[in-house]
């Protein structure tokens, strides 16, 4: 039984063109922007190395963006699997061909530029479960038979990204798999039971991580404990933040990211050097339009008419909160150092192409918000 | 297992129905707004996070750019005695601490600090550097060689840090007058205590009305006393009797302040001013100078010392029986308790009272130190009180006390304070206050008696020629729990000199002399206080510019006027 007539599915590029949303594109370009102006500052008032480079990245995420939006969503409804398995596959690849990068294997190299599969499996991881969820009924969900398929799915690539070893990535993939479970409409004590049996395996799970993982967690709670190694970064993110105070040092006059006290400060630590810079006042118009973005993309996704849609839309939007969120509790050590790239401001080629072509997702469920897609596929 | 799930999904698609649609999107919409709940909070812990970071949490400051600074930042002023001669100055020197979360391995490290650290030993340090905290001192102010040996060790985590150490170039030599400073700039004792703001606040140089080289006379004296006489210690004062000006002041044993010692140390006891003792004879001139301003009695005067004295269960007796009536200058040249004892019984308790308030006494000295000890005095004060006080009995009082009420009673009566400070407003001194305490006349009477036990009573052995020494002797035995104990006692004499001009008193005292051969094993005031103070004054006369007289006219006219008595024996 196909629905597809039923629905005005079959629009335009045109039509598709003037329903494109504006604001969330405005959104991303500011929080670009403020990318860009942050990377010249902390390269000490230089486009070069990480500015310019950034923006043709960016340019270049733009375009996939816009490109995701204009598909059709059954189509990315119909690429959910294939993404994912190829992902998955990716993962299994970078055990055996990825380059080492900053101590870990999480790139692998394609020549042209360094690819790194655990940040397309964000994307994919999500997908996959949304397609999953979008094919069930309400009632099966309720049922723990049809929970271990996608339970499944969470815990192969989380595995795979921890033993790479990526703590922060595998940290994201649990949780937005969790978030996703959450919105499908898991029961509650299944979530209290898991969380109970992880807090019950914690201890072993300890065992497992890399000494300087351990050494994060372990710093995190006590930075003075080795001041001049894990806990160098904590230590220094604070008293950078810390010294901007309420309207900050002013553009390009950073001393802690600038005289290199601040590691990292192109990466994950950038907003510590926005902090520095700017102060309370700009570190928290930032945060404001983070929010503003997520409760938009939210919207967004509530008004979707389809189960993909929706879910697909939340697992984004949701990710992309965890990513903001766990960035920067952790430069202002709320949480142990773990490698997450402030979204959409941070440098780094895979991370913003990935998180442009989760907004042009976003952008497509609002273009193909009308479009109902039954459980039957193809 | 996508044919698997495909399976599911084609028996989904049998179930399915538009009303399980509205379910699951009704379910979504309370879950989404759960998680965008939980999302805020998490967003209002970064918020609140930021302000506390930035604006509430102000502490961590950039600890790598500190190294230099200078904790002690406030420089103390320098303190000089009245010739100008430098007694305590600040040098810049070293302190070193650890961090040792940068040590790379604290058992080396020890091993190494203690090979070039004097006074520290390898288990201490290695304590030091496990003991878990993330800063502790190794040696705070070390020498500079000290400080060039463990920085030519260059171990990571070990760090220095630039102080001020304050000085005191003369060592022990005015340990109770100056005190000594702490590591933390704050005096501990003393006037480095006494006037710590001071010290801080101004950089303005402090004159000290001390003298370094009668301090150094009195001190050497006090010491060979101390040690021929195997006192257990002594103190002594040298005061300008019209100024009340303080020239040397002397406990044994005392302590270098340039090292630290412990505040319970004996060496850190001040029996000048701290200690408070019964002081026996020394207070005789008190009470006959009472009783002479108060025309109880005259010189011409006398009482019976034929027996011992007893008043009600107490029994009052002569360190030097005669047996016989004694006039007052040989009650006092023989140092009669009897005699003292029926002439304070005539005066009455409210006249000793006064004078002896008025002589300062009875309150606690306010003199420019941080260690003055409060008299001891009876709390009710009946005529056997008086009677015991009148010989230095029942009451308990410091020696620079002692000589301020001498310096008063030679001076021509002037009442005066002690002050360690030159040129100070001079405003406490009998010099410009001008309040009389005793007359001209008694003043001279008493000078007439000292000078006479000096000449021929119990101080013989003070006297040294061209000095016209007078002055008291005292002997007193230490009190115990309920009496007295025999064999240990504290002897003292109080001189002034020269008594033709008076200009200075010096007291000292011995705690616990013993006796030797020499003295035929007599250890009273007139063996060994007494005979200190000659020695003294023959060394300090030249340089306080009292020249050695020869005449002996005025001692002439006393004798003629007041001891003929004498004749009548």
């Amino acid at each position: 039984m196909s629905d597809f007539s039923k629905n005005k599915n079959n629009l335009t590029f045109f039509d598709k063109v003037k329903s494109l949303n504006l604001f969330i594109i405005l959104l991303i370009l500011i929080l670009a922007s403020i990318g860009f102006i942050m990377l010249y500052s902390v390269s000490g008032g230089s486009a070069d190395p990480w500015m310019r480079q950034q923006i043709f990245r960016f340019s270049f995420g733009f375009f996939i963006m816009l490109s995701v939006a204009f598909l059709d969503l059954r189509f990315l409804l119909s690429l959910s699997y294939p993404i994912y398995f190829f992902s998955l596959l990716l993962l299994v690849a970078v055990e055996f061909f990825g380059s080492i990068g900053m101590g870990a294997q999480r790139w692998i190299d394609l020549g042209i530029f360094h690819l790194q599969p655990s940040e397309i499996m964000k994307i994919a991881l999500v997908m996959a479960l949304a397609k999953y969820f979008h094919s069930i009924s309400h009632d099966d969900i309720r049922t723990i038979r049809w929970i271990l398929p996608p339970l499944l799915m969470i815990i192969v690539p989380s595995c795979l990204v921890l033993i790479e070893p990526d703590l922060g990535t595998a940290i994201l993939l649990i949780l937005e798999g969790t978030i996703i479970l959450f919105i499908a409409g898991v029961r509650w004590w299944k979530f209290i039971f898991v969380s109970v049996v992880a807090v019950l395996l914690a201890p072993f799970f300890w065992t497992k991580l890399h000494s300087y993982q351990q050494n994060r967690v372990l710093t995190f709670f006590n930075p003075e404990r080795d001041p001049l190694g894990s806990g160098y970064h904590i230590i220094q993110s604070k008293i950078a933040f810390g010294s901007g105070g309420l309207w900050g040092k002013g553009y390009l006059l950073g001393t802690q990211s600038h005289l290199n006290f601040l590691p990292e400060k192109h990466t994950d630590f950038i907003f510590t050097a926005l902090a520095e810079e700017f102060g309370l006042v700009g570190g928290l118009i930032v945060l404001l339009v983070y929010v503003i973005l997520i409760i938009y993309s939210y919207i967004i996704s509530m008004r979707s008419r389809s189960n993909y849609g929706r879910i697909l839309g939340i697992g984004i939007t949701s990710t992309f909160f965890l990513y903001i969120f766990i960035n920067i509790s952790m430069v202002m050590g709320l949480i142990p150092v773990v490698g997450v790239p402030l979204p959409l401001i941070s440098y780094g080629g895979t991370a913003i192409v990935t998180i442009l072509f989760s907004f042009g997702i976003l952008l497509c469920i609002h273009i193909n918000k009308n479009l109902y897609i039954s459980k039957s596929i193809n | 297992m996508v044919k698997k799930i495909n399976k599911m999904i084609k028996n989904i698609i049998e179930n399915s129905n538009k009303d399980n649609e509205k379910n699951l999107i009704d379910l979504s919409q309370v879950r989404l707004v759960v998680i965008f709940g939980i999302f805020s909070i998490l967003f209002i812990s970064l918020f609140l996070r930021s302000v506390d970071l930035i604006l509430l949490n102000q502490t961590p400051k950039n600890n790598f750019s500190s190294s230099n600074s200078i904790i002690n930042e406030k420089n103390r002023a320098d303190i000089f005695d009245r010739n100008n001669m430098l007694l305590a100055t600040n040098v810049n020197s070293a302190s070193i601490y650890a961090k040792p979360a940068e040590i790379i391995n604290k058992t080396e490290a020890s091993i190494k600090l203690a090979s070039v650290l004097n006074n520290q030993n390898f288990s201490d340090i290695e304590k030091k550097l496990t003991s878990g905290k993330s800063f502790i001192w190794i040696k705070r102010q070390v020498s500079p060689k000290e400080h060039f040996e463990v920085n030519k060790l260059g171990i990571p985590g070990i760090k220095f840090q630039e102080e001020l150490k304050r000085i005191f170039p003369q060592e022990s030599l005015f340990a109770h007058v100056i005190g000594s400073v702490g590591v933390d700039n704050q005096g501990l004792s003393g006037v480095e205590k006494k006037l710590n703001k001071r010290l801080l606040d101004s950089t303005k140089s402090i004159f000290l009305t001390v003298d370094t080289r009668v301090q150094h006379a009195l001190r050497q004296e006090l010491y060979l006393s101390m040690k021929k006489f195997n006192a257990i210690g002594a103190a002594g004062v040298v005061m300008n009797v019209n100024s009340g000006e303080i020239i040397g002041l002397v406990s044994l044993p005392d302590f270098n302040p340039n090292i630290k010692i412990k505040p319970s140390d004996d060496a850190a006891f001040s029996r000048v001013t701290l200690g408070s003792y019964e002081m026996g004879s020394t207070f005789k001139p008190f009470t006959v100078a009472a009783a002479l301003e108060n025309k109880v009695i005259s010189l011409k005067d006398g009482y019976d010392a034929t027996k011992p004295l007893k008043v009600s269960r107490f029994i009052i007796r002569d360190d030097h029986p005669k047996e016989r009536w004694l006039s007052v200058p040989e009650i006092f040249k023989y140092s009669s308790n009897i005699g003292m004892a029926q002439m304070a019984k005539d005066l009455g308790v409210e006249k000793q009272k006064e004078l002896l308030k008025k002589l300062g006494i009875l309150d606690r000295s306010k003199v420019e130190l941080s260690e003055v000890g409060k008299p001891i005095i009876p709390r009710t004060w009946r005529e056997i009180n008086s009677m015991t006080i009148s010989y230095g009995h029942g009451i308990a009082v410091n020696l620079l006390q002692v000589a301020n009420a001498y310096a008063i009673l030679v001076n021509g009566g002037k009442k005066i304070t002690p002050t360690i400070l030159l040129n100070n407003d001079n405003e406490s001194n009998g010099y410009v206050n001008n309040e009389r305490v005793i007359s001209e006349e008694t003043s001279k009477k008493i000078r007439g008696l000292l000078r006479l036990t000096v000449k021929s009573g119990t101080a013989k052995k003070a006297d040294r020629i061209g000095y016209e020494i007078g002055g008291k002797t005292g002997t007193a035995e230490k009190p115990t729990k309920g009496g007295y104990q025999k064999d240990s006692i504290i002897t003292s004499f109080i001189g002034v000199f020269p008594m033709d001009r008076p200009s200075y008193v010096i007291a000292i005292m011995l705690d616990e002399p013993k006796g030797i051969k020499e003295t035929h094993f007599y250890r009273s005031a007139g063996w060994t206080a007494a005979p200190t103070v000659g020695n003294i004054i023959e060394r300090v006369g030249p340089l306080l510019d009292v020249m050695p007289t020869k005449t002996k006219n005025y001692w002439k006219n006393f004798e003629a006027t007041y001891i003929s008595v004498k004749s009548n024996e």
